[in-house]
């Protein structure tokens, strides 16, 4: 047998060695380095006398158990497919309740309308409604887990900064879209119900401070 | 034997940091070295030494490059640091201490007392 041929055999081996570990860089990386030091090994018994199939179990038996080896590699992985995935569930089933409450609400204000009630008190059921269904949003905007390396390398770096940057956009842009609808319906209910036109318009500059304050808060929590 | 292998299992990071501080390495020639100083008395697992290589290398007490070989499989060397040297001369320092202690204890101290 060629030498070439026996070192294509110890790599098989210590590719079956590793057969059930994760394939990540780290992995990759101590695969090479033990085979490097086997084929150093197998040489040496070689160079000793001793024959291919001889120099070949001498060489893999001096490995040893690397069970231990693989499960301190995994330690490093806290990236969780399963759980993502339940938790990608729990997000996706959030949002379409918020958004089931959203419609939900304008039903109240045509069928007070309708049965001739007091559309004023439906105006309120509608906003409370809204304002759960946005504090639901935000709950679990919050609280969706963040992306986490999987292995030291450039993509996974890049992958998390991509997360983070696009994760904090779709934020910020969700919460304006919800917010602003939310300003103009209290500036009408305070002015049509209230009656306080000449005041009401101050909703919008505070409005405003309070967006900035949010956007604040989310800078803040970054750093 | 047993009782010998599980006692200098113990050491091991000691060992390799002793090895690397004359020289940088790479696994297989380091546990060479094991077996030669110690006349092929003791020889470590390849896993064992891997083990402590990520152990060492996670502690910031060695570094690891790669070699730059062209045939086979490239290798791995591992330098000692700075944090790595001083850890040494602790290790050794609680090695003299722990032998003067054992001795004291098992043979009676006669020497020392």
């Amino acid at each position: 047998m060629g030498v070439l041929k026996m070192h294509d055999k110890l790599r098989t081996h210590v590719e079956e060695l590793f057969y059930s570990a994760p394939k990540t860089r780290k992995v990759n990386e101590l695969k090479e380095e033990i085979l490097a030091n086997l084929i150093d090994r197998y040489n040496d018994f070689i160079d000793a006398g001793k024959s291919e199939i001889e120099a070949f179990n001498n060489a893999i038996s001096g490995i040893g158990d690397v069970e231990e080896l693989i499960s301190t590699l995994n330690e490093n992985n806290v990236f969780d497919y399963e759980k993502m995935e339940k938790e990608r569930h729990k997000f996706a089933f959030m949002i379409s309740i918020s958004v089931a409450l959203y419609v939900i609400s304008v039903t109240f204000v045509i069928l007070f309308d309708t049965l001739g009630l007091n559309t004023n008190i439906a105006a309120c059921i509608m906003l409370l409604i809204d304002a759960f269904a946005t504090g639901l949003i935000i709950y679990s905007m919050m609280t969706r887990p963040k992306y986490v390396k999987k292995d030291d390398t450039m993509v996974e770096d890049f992958k998390e900064w991509k997360h983070q940057t696009s994760d904090k956009e779709i934020m910020i842009k969700s919460i304006k879209s919800i917010y602003w609808p939310i300003v103009i319906s209290l500036y009408l209910l305070l002015s049509f119900v209230f009656g306080l036109w000449a005041y009401s318009w101050i909703i919008f500059i505070i409005g405003i401070a309070i967006l900035n304050i949010i956007k604040l808060i989310f800078e803040l929590k970054e750093n | 034997m047993s009782i010998t292998s599980d006692m200098i299992r113990g050491h091991t990071d000691t060992i390799i940091l002793s090895h690397l501080i004359e020289s940088d390495s790479y696994g297989y020639e380091i546990n060479k070295a094991i077996q030669k100083k110690s006349n092929n008395e003791y020889e470590l697992k390849e896993a064992t030494l891997y083990s402590a290589f990520r152990r060492l290398e996670q502690g910031l007490l060695i570094r690891s490059y790669w070699g730059d070989e062209t045939t086979g499989a490239r290798r791995r060397y591992y330098s000692i640091t700075t944090l790595g040297k001083a850890a040494l001369e602790n290790n050794k320092h609680e090695w003299d201490k722990a032998k003067d202690l054992i001795e004291k204890l098992i043979n009676g101290g006669i020497k020392n007392a």
